[in-house]
């Protein structure tokens, strides 16, 4: 290209409109960039509403195949994240209500159990994000040793943040 | 009476002939040209990206530019939970209008802006694909998809002649999803000639090299 040539095309008014606009193209374009789920894999959220019960004062969340408890704690949860079997279509979560007795030097364990039957779907959204997991929960199953009424909300585990089932006790 | 008219005749004669000689002849040519920037594609991703680009361009009429864009693409992206691939060909036809005025015309240079319409067909396979969590690890199957995709552009770019019926220039597109084949399990991380798959829109760029074909009346050695 000639020197001429290149002056010409840089005094043209045009580029300036060029630049302005690539600017703005630029932001609109990132504008509509995803972002990924906070959970590769769905969680199961339960709540827990305290009704009538004001002595239990320990509460563990927990399967017995897991290394970990899920929730162990004095305070009492309002809510417990339990990750989902993806092994399986099926699990069950064992809640422990530790209770202290009148005389306050004993106390006793009271266990309910929440079981869900379920299918899953995994898929990909964006291969940056990874594959990501969400369930379909088909019947729910529990005890009421120490539940007082148990609500089955959401059917659908997904990234959306809402309780699942709702216990209270 | 009669002189007159015989000078009127003259000066109409002659302004005819002016005309005439000021008229440079059109160029008639095929301008192909191959995108060299799809050879960095594997340097600028994070992914195995490898793909290439031509193009045909010629002008029918005084300042467009019929343009005819193909390519082929591929991107692949293995760990340890997943192997994904996606590749296919693309096409891309589109018009462009040179701003240049009519002097940077005869030299056949280009400052233009345009649009395109783009389609792809490309497949894409999924497998290996693990997922782990606190229960275990499952190992999940995804069918291979056959897909398609049309979309449309706007282009802005430049070619500028370095030698003699050679150039060089860059296209900018911005390009806006029309409708795609419903994804199944897994949406398109990439689309060949379009981009993200998760993006309704997005940019682009070429560089290019071309060679024009000199099909009818040659440009006159006025030199660069």
């Amino acid at each position: 290209m000639s020197l001429d040539n290149i002056k010409i095309v840089l005094m043209n008014r045009w580029i300036l409109y060029f630049f302005i606009g690539l600017g703005l193209l630029f932001m609109s374009c990132n504008s509509t960039e995803s972002s990924c789920p906070g959970e590769s894999i769905s969680q199961l959220r339960i709540g827990f509403t305290r009704e009538t019960d004001s002595t239990t004062n320990h509460f563990i969340v927990y399967h017995p195949l897991l290394a970990d408890s899920i929730y162990d704690s004095i305070v009492a949860p309002k809510y417990v994240d339990v990750p989902m079997d993806v092994t399986s279509d099926s699990m069950a979560v064992f809640i422990d209500f530790i209770i202290a007795q009148t005389d306050s030097t004993s106390e006793i364990k009271v266990t309910d159990v929440v079981a869900i039957t379920y299918k899953s779907h995994s898929y990909i959204e964006n291969l940056d994000c990874g594959v990501l997991m969400d369930f379909e929960i088909e019947e729910v199953y529990y005890t009421h040793n120490h539940l007082d009424t148990f609500y089955f909300r959401n059917k659908d585990i997904n990234s959306e943040i809402v309780n699942h089932v709702e216990i209270s006790y | 009476m009669w002189k007159y008219l015989i000078s009127l005749l003259c000066l109409v004669q002659l302004a005819q002939a002016q005309v005439t000689l000021e008229e440079p002849k059109r160029q008639v040519f095929v301008r192909f040209g191959v995108d060299v920037s799809r050879l960095g594609l594997n340097v600028m991703s994070d992914y195995n990206h490898s793909g290439f680009e031509m193009s045909l361009d010629a002008e029918v009429k005084y300042r467009y530019f019929p343009t005819l864009e193909a390519g082929y693409n591929k991107l692949s992206h293995q760990t340890e939970s997943i192997n994904y691939q996606s590749d296919g060909n693309y096409f891309r036809l589109g018009l462009d209008y040179n701003i240049l005025n009519y002097r940077q015309r005869f030299d056949r240079n280009l400052f233009f802006v345009g649009a395109r319409y783009g389609f792809t067909a490309f497949s894409q396979q999924t497998s290996d694909v693990f997922l782990t969590n606190e229960w275990g690890t499952v190992e999940l199957d995804f069918a291979p998809e056959d897909l398609s995709a049309h979309w449309v552009e706007a282009v802005i770019g430049l070619r500028g002649e370095i030698f003699k019926n050679f150039y060089m220039g860059y296209t900018i597109r911005v390009k806006q999803m029309l409708t795609h084949t419903e994804y199944g399990d897994i949406a398109p991380y990439w689309i060949p000639g379009f981009g993200k798959g998760s993006r309704v829109r997005t940019m682009g760029m070429s560089y290019s090299l071309f060679y024009a074909i000199p099909i009818k009346n040659p440009k006159p050695d006025f030199g660069n």
